[in-house]
């Protein structure tokens, strides 16, 4: 897997190369807007990580200008600049997710893996949680090697969180992506979806976070409601 | 008595000016008194002939009529000498009465009693002054036309004696005794009516929260208050312009420390990957762990100052709900309440659909979310809930901690004031970004106990 970092600062640059390439992802880390946009012309990236203020000239003018040649790579961009205004900017020149300095690594890895998976794999990836395993393609969902019977709003759910592992989706969103109608605050038909689910796929997996929405844990805990 | 007097009409404007009215009062009676006396001194206006010589006519024609019968004569002339007296109800006081002399050739047929007696007169048809063994006299007389009647008209020549009587009289001072209080009521009101503007001028100051910094708008429509208006806009400017400054400042050294943040925080962990030894791993568990306080340190600043600035600038407000704002910070939230095995539950019985700045209400809600999380037992629940109250929404935020003692309650909204003796570690900053945007929506905070009288309830109520 390639991927370009852009950042100008010497020693968050370099840590977060040494941090990745420890991850076993290999990276290009340039410190320039000139340096990458020659970058991007040499070699197809899976992925670009992009800072924002750089010393000639505004991040954002490369993801426009990526974007414009029609270029999918997926961007995460770092920043300093946490106000929601920034956020919104940054996401509606089609970066592909946002990431607030500081970040935890743990969160870094998480985020580059989730979108260079989704770069790789658009012929069909296969996500795995411990024993429970979906190939979005073949909308196959395995629980340790047994084929588990899914409907198609089960796969749907179960594919979002599944995606976004370790992180709570809540109510609201699920009922908009999922069920037919959108979200309504009466219904508990994505509570029968889920509980559909669980008994299809077994205990253990999907966490509710009472009043909030469910989550997918990549590590299960004990002592957590599942 | 009178210094406090002295003080109260001197330093108050509404005083000063009542006090410049009737000192014009004062003033333009004084001087009407003055053009009196000088009037008065001048020429008695009752002898002038053109009042005179109709009073002449009468009298002569009444002796000329009763020529032949001097006893009617007599009888008729002693009522008209008393109705001349009492005329200006004046009959006791011999420098205002008004008597007179009636002859028939050199004979006298009628003197008023008492002074001056028969005075001669010279001249007819004018005023005539006359002294009587040092006193002076004014006097008019007329000579009958078709007889040999002659009527002299006589009143006092001393002016200041007249001036003297009328005034022992009250017929000077007292309309001027009475009418000042007449006067100083309405000259107090319609002072305070006039002055007005400058009572809402001060009111309009005296209103304004302390960071409301924008121009005033009352009082450059008077031409007496614009300097003043311009002086404390100029004013307020100058302070907003440094303020806004301070603000930048703060914001950009807080933005300023997020890179070099994040560097130490990434070399750090990807060195903690190198190492097994669980010593050195502890240390860079707590190198990890400062920088992460340090950062939400700068965030929360930078939250602050972010609130401060929306502040200033009233900034945008949207219609939004709060089920789904909460429901989404606390998914948001939720990887922060795994660590420290929190359990998050959230009781929305109401969409709560209020007014609000997205941004300074998600910095409210995720600061109150932290802080539970941070201070509940491990193992233990979080609970939100949301519910309708009167015509608002109330929100509220339990967590089973160790609560904030009652005494404390007014203080933890400082900036920077920490509850002492506790062991996590933080900034003091949360609950001062929580007030500051409470204040701004309008909505009444409030910590009380939790349930079992245990733990902290943090109550918003939305109006």
């Amino acid at each position: 897997m390639n991927i370009l970092l852009v950042e100008d600062d010497l020693e968050l640059g370099n840590g977060v190369r040494i941090a990745l390439e420890d991850q076993g992802l290999s990276l290009l880390w340039v410190r320039r807007l000139g340096d990458a946009l020659q970058a991007l012309d040499s070699k197809p990236f899976d992925l670009v990580l992009l800072d924002l203020g750089l010393p000639d000239g505004d991040g954002l003018t490369l993801l426009a200008r990526l974007r414009r040649d029609g270029e999918t790579t997926p961007v995460l961009i770092l920043t300093a600049r946490d106000a929601l205004a920034d956020r919104l900017a940054g996401l509606d020149r089609g970066a592909d997710d946002y990431l607030v300095k500081p970040f935890a690594l743990a969160e870094l890895v998480s985020r580059v893996r989730a979108l260079a998976r989704r770069s790789y794999g658009m012929a069909g990836e296969t996500l795995e949680v411990r024993k429970l395993a979906l190939h979005t393609a073949t909308m196959r969902v395995t629980v340790d090697g047994k084929a588990a019977e899914l409907s198609r709003s089960e796969f749907d759910l179960l594919s979002l969180l599944m995606k976004r592992v370790d992180r709570v989706l809540t109510r609201r969103m699920l009922e908009e992506q999922v069920l037919p109608g959108g979200a309504s605050n009466e219904s508990n038909v994505l509570d029968v979806h889920i509980s559909n689910l669980r008994r299809k796929i077994g205990p253990g997996y999907i966490r509710t976070v009472r009043g909030v929405g469910y989550v997918i844990d990549r590590q299960d805990a004990s002592g957590d409601a599942s | 008595m009178l210094a406090r007097l002295r003080a109260v009409l001197f330093s108050s404007l509404v005083g000063r000016l009542v006090l410049a009215q009737m000192a014009l009062v004062l003033l333009l009676w004084v001087a009407a008194f003055g053009y009196l006396v000088y009037d008065t001194a001048r020429y008695d206006e009752i002898l002038e002939p053109r009042l005179a010589s109709p009073r002449a006519d009468m009298i002569l024609a009444v002796v000329d009529a009763l020529y032949d019968q001097p006893d009617k004569l007599a009888a008729a002339l002693k009522r008209i000498d008393v109705f001349q007296r009492r005329e200006s109800n004046e009959e006791d006081d011999p420098a205002l009465r008004q008597t007179m002399v009636v002859r028939k050739g050199d004979r006298i047929i009628y003197a008023s009693p008492g002074e001056p007696g028969p005075l001669r007169t010279q001249k007819l048809g004018q005023l005539e002054r006359l002294e009587v063994d040092g006193t002076p006299w004014r006097t008019y007389s007329q000579q009958s036309e078709v007889s040999d009647a002659r009527v002299t008209l006589i009143r006092s020549g001393h002016t200041m004696k007249i001036i003297f009587a009328l005034g022992s009289r009250g017929i000077l001072i007292l309309p001027l005794l009475i009418s000042l209080p007449f006067l100083v009521l309405p000259a107090w009101l319609s002072v305070r009516v006039a002055l007005r503007p400058w009572r809402r001028f001060s009111e309009e100051v005296e209103a304004r929260s302390p960071d409301d910094l924008a121009p005033l708008k009352f009082g450059s429509g008077y031409r007496e208050l614009r300097p003043l208006s311009k002086a404390v806009n100029q004013l307020l400017a100058r302070v907003a312009a440094s303020m806004e400054r301070e603000r930048s400042f703060i914001a950009d050294a807080a933005h300023e420390l997020r890179t070099p943040l994040a560097a130490m925080r990434i070399n750090v962990e990807a060195l903690r990957s190198h190492r097994d030894n669980p010593r050195d791993q502890e240390l860079l568990d707590g190198l990890v762990r400062s920088s992460a306080r340090m950062s939400r340190l700068v965030a929360q600043l930078l939250g602050l100052m972010r609130s401060d600035a929306a502040r200033a600038q009233n900034s945008t407000r949207e219609r939004l709900s709060l089920a789904a704002l909460v429901q989404e910070r606390l998914a948001a939230l939720s990887g922060l309440a795994r660590e420290r095995r929190i359990e998050l539950e959230l009781r929305a019985h109401t969409e709560g659909l209020v007014d609000g700045e997205r941004e300074g209400l998600t910095s409210m809600i995720d600061n109150l979310v932290e802080n539970a999380i941070k201070y509940a037992p491990a193992g233990s629940e979080v609970e939100l809930g949301l519910i309708e109250q009167g015509s608002g929404v109330l929100l509220w935020v339990e967590d089973t901690g160790p609560g904030i003692p009652e005494d404390l309650h007014a203080r933890v909204f400082d900036r920077f004031y920490r509850v002492p003796d506790q062991p996590q570690p933080g900034s003091g900053l949360g609950l001062a970004i929580v007030k500051a945007v409470a204040e701004r929506h309008g909505v009444t905070l409030r910590l009380l106990r939790g349930a079992d009288g245990q733990g902290l309830r943090v109550e918003l109520v939305f109006p």
